[in-house]
């Protein structure tokens, strides 16, 4: 299964079109390369916010959270069914019962099918008032794919990456995008190897965000053994992103690769380490 | 079992007695005290060491003393309140069984040919076991007394009353009392192949240099223990290795590091090199820390530089530096910690979910 990850880099004021512009060209060249998931990046609900208001969005205060949500689901449907493409958006603030960070993943057929809130907080996240979101949720994909999220600072979460795993996913899209120190080797990298999934990593990056890209998986089946599949942050070397697009006030980078379900699964048979849990002691003192 | 086979089993124990008399193991630390003395050196700072040998078969009791001997007067001529030694660290002392060298190329997988019977690996760590845990017990008592400091002997693998074997890690304290026993918890597949048993239960001890949690090797591949640990209050966690694989930076990075990186505590990773059951060992012992406890803010206090060497490595732990940080960071964990415990521990399902409680079979060492 061929995917596509993205970084968005943020240079100037976003305007509706160019923002619009640039979403498309990521789709339809991941499209165009064979790609049958496009992952956008966390907080991509900032950009699309500035977009509407005309200024740049700096906290939930500035925010429209119901013209956010139109859109981002409007254009999710649109591009997924005109592009015929399995694709997140990225996160947004929503406001529910409670204000959350949450992403939806749409099928081609421009259904959601999959919907995860952010669970991790940094300390300016719950200053806005944002809560952790109360479920972690997996979805079944294509292929035999077992999808999950993780945002923000859950892909910090040893215990979020662990309750995906056990409920099957072998996927895990993280958005990364964070207020604060990025460390992928502390972070997804490390957490993908615990597990044995893949994980495709996107992020916004900007004056106050930052985050990586790159797509990783288990050691063993990586090239040097390095846990990398597709680089775009320079981890073992530094190479040019499969593909980078110039837009007015975005720049994009995008990460691509094959992902292999025989491998992983042969990697977990050979090293079984989902088989070797201490079930026993867990239940006493976890 | 036939006469012939029983004399000469009998005349196989008492060998074994003879060479691991505890005995033996003192007169050589006096004469190492009085041939190679060591020079005290108190420092102000938490200084710890962590320790990267070689896993060497010995045919009697000396070598094996010397090597830990020496070890511990380098730890403690440069100032090591606390040395960790290795994984398997009692495992030389199978050289000491009669035919060792024939047994050990028998190896075949998880089993060991004895003429025409086959015998797992845990068969011979049982065997061996009374006399390897009395060279083990007495030595690492003893260096912890002579130098007065905390010494981690490393993990050794013995048979338990319950019959079952274990991996199982001791700490001494200054006093040369054991302060704290652990069993490793997650076993590698090639131990479950041994025929070894995980154990199931977790404990920590306060020392003066802060409290201190000592799984295993493999059991820093599951977050889960080193958040049982944390939550049991643990600072700083002793983690002894043997890593059955050629080094590679990302590989080796998959244990302590992100580990405490996580949890977050202060982790001394010390490694066994060398080979063993056809395996070879390498790693890279070590001294780690959060990020941002860290100059370079790569996690990073002390690290060995190569993979295949032997040496120590040594630290300064800053232990009100690390409490600071942990209370800064533990209140964002408290809602999050509420939800994962809707589904952890219930959604495991796989693994050793029928192991038996071992709790009346711990304590009886």
């Amino acid at each position: 299964m061929r995917v596509a990850t993205v970084q968005l880099i943020r240079q100037g004021s976003i305007r509706q079109e160019d923002l619009i512009i640039i979403l498309d060209a990521v789709i339809k060249k991941s499209k165009r390369y064979g790609a049958g998931l496009v992952v956008l990046p966390g907080q991509v609900g900032l950009l699309i916010g500035e977009a509407l208001k005309g200024k740049e969005i700096l906290e939930p205060d500035d925010v429209s959270f119901q013209g956010i949500d139109t859109v981002y689901h409007a254009w999710s449907k649109q591009f997924a069914t005109y592009y015929n493409i399995s694709l997140t958006l990225g996160s947004y603030w929503v406001e529910e019962e409670e204000l959350f960070s949450v992403a939806y993943l749409y099928n081609q057929k421009g259904e959601v099918l999959l919907k995860q809130g952010q669970i991790q907080l940094s300390e300016k996240e719950r200053s806005w008032g944002i809560k952790p979101y109360q479920e972690i949720n997996v979805a079944e994909f294509q292929d035999g794919y077992v999808l999950g999220f993780a945002l923000g600072l859950d892909n910090y979460a040893p215990e979020h990456y662990r309750i995906l795993n056990l409920q099957g996913a072998n996927l895990v899209l993280g958005l990364s995008t964070e207020w604060g120190m990025n460390d992928q080797l502390a972070g997804i990298w490390q957490l993908v190897q615990q597990n044995q999934v893949y994980a495709l990593e996107s992020s916004l990056v900007g004056d106050m965000v930052s985050g990586g890209l790159g797509i990783f998986g288990p050691c063993e089946i990586t090239p040097l053994e390095s846990g990398v599949i597709c680089d775009g942050s320079a981890l073992v070397e530094e190479r040019p992103v499969d593909m980078e697009i110039q837009g007015n006030s975005l720049q994009a980078r995008i990460c691509m690769a094959d992902l292999s379900l025989e491998s992983l699964l042969g990697i977990r048979k050979s090293y079984p380490i989902n088989d070797l849990y201490n079930v026993q002691l867990y239940r006493r003192w976890l | 079992m036939g006469f012939l086979a029983n004399l000469k089993d009998y005349a196989g124990r008492q060998w074994l007695e003879y060479l691991t008399k505890s005995d033996r193991v003192l007169r050589r630390l006096d004469h190492l005290e009085r041939n190679l003395p060591w020079q005290e050196n108190e420092v102000e700072q938490t200084r710890v060491a962590a320790i990267q040998a070689e896993l060497v078969f010995v045919n009697r009791v000396e070598p094996y003393v010397d090597i830990m001997y020496l070890a511990c007067k380098e730890a403690k001529e440069k100032g090591a309140k606390l040395v960790v030694f290795p994984e398997d660290n009692g495992t030389h002392l199978l050289g000491l069984l009669p035919g060792f060298n024939r047994l050990i190329k028998s190896l075949d997988g998880g089993k060991i040919s004895v003429g025409k019977e086959e015998i797992l690996i845990a068969d011979v760590f049982r065997y061996a076991g009374p006399y390897t845990e009395r060279v083990y017990l007495t030595l690492f008592s003893e260096l912890a007394k002579r130098f007065r400091m905390y010494v981690h002997g490393g993990s050794v693998i013995l048979p338990r009353t319950d019959g079952k074997v274990y991996n199982t890690a001791f700490l001494f304290g200054p006093d040369g009392k054991v302060l704290l026993r652990q069993d490793k918890l997650h076993l590698m597949p090639m131990e479950v192949e041994w025929g070894l048993t995980p154990g199931s239960i977790v404990e920590v001890v306060d020392t003066e240099l802060g409290r201190i949690g000592m799984p295993v090797c493999m059991d820093a591949t599951y977050f889960e223990t080193f958040r049982i640990l944390s939550n049991m209050g643990a600072e700083i966690i002793l983690l002894p290795t043997a890593n059955p694989e050629e080094y590679n930076r990302f590989k080796a990075l998959r244990g302590i590091w992100p580990r405490v990186q996580e949890t977050p505590v202060y982790g001394i990773r010390s490694s066994m090199v060398g080979s063993l059951a056809g395996f070879k060992l390498t790693g890279k012992a070590g001294i780690f820390a959060p990020r941002e406890l860290t100059e370079k803010r790569d996690g990073i206090l002390a690290e060995f530089a190569n993979p295949e060497g032997v040496g120590l490595v040594f630290a300064d732990l800053d232990m009100p530096g690390l409490r600071a940080y942990r209370e800064r960071t533990r209140t964002e964990q408290v809602d999050a910690q509420r939800i994962y415990s809707r589904y952890l521990p219930r959604i495991y399902k796989v693994g050793a979910e029928d192991a038996e409680d071992t709790d009346s079979t711990r304590r009886d060492h």
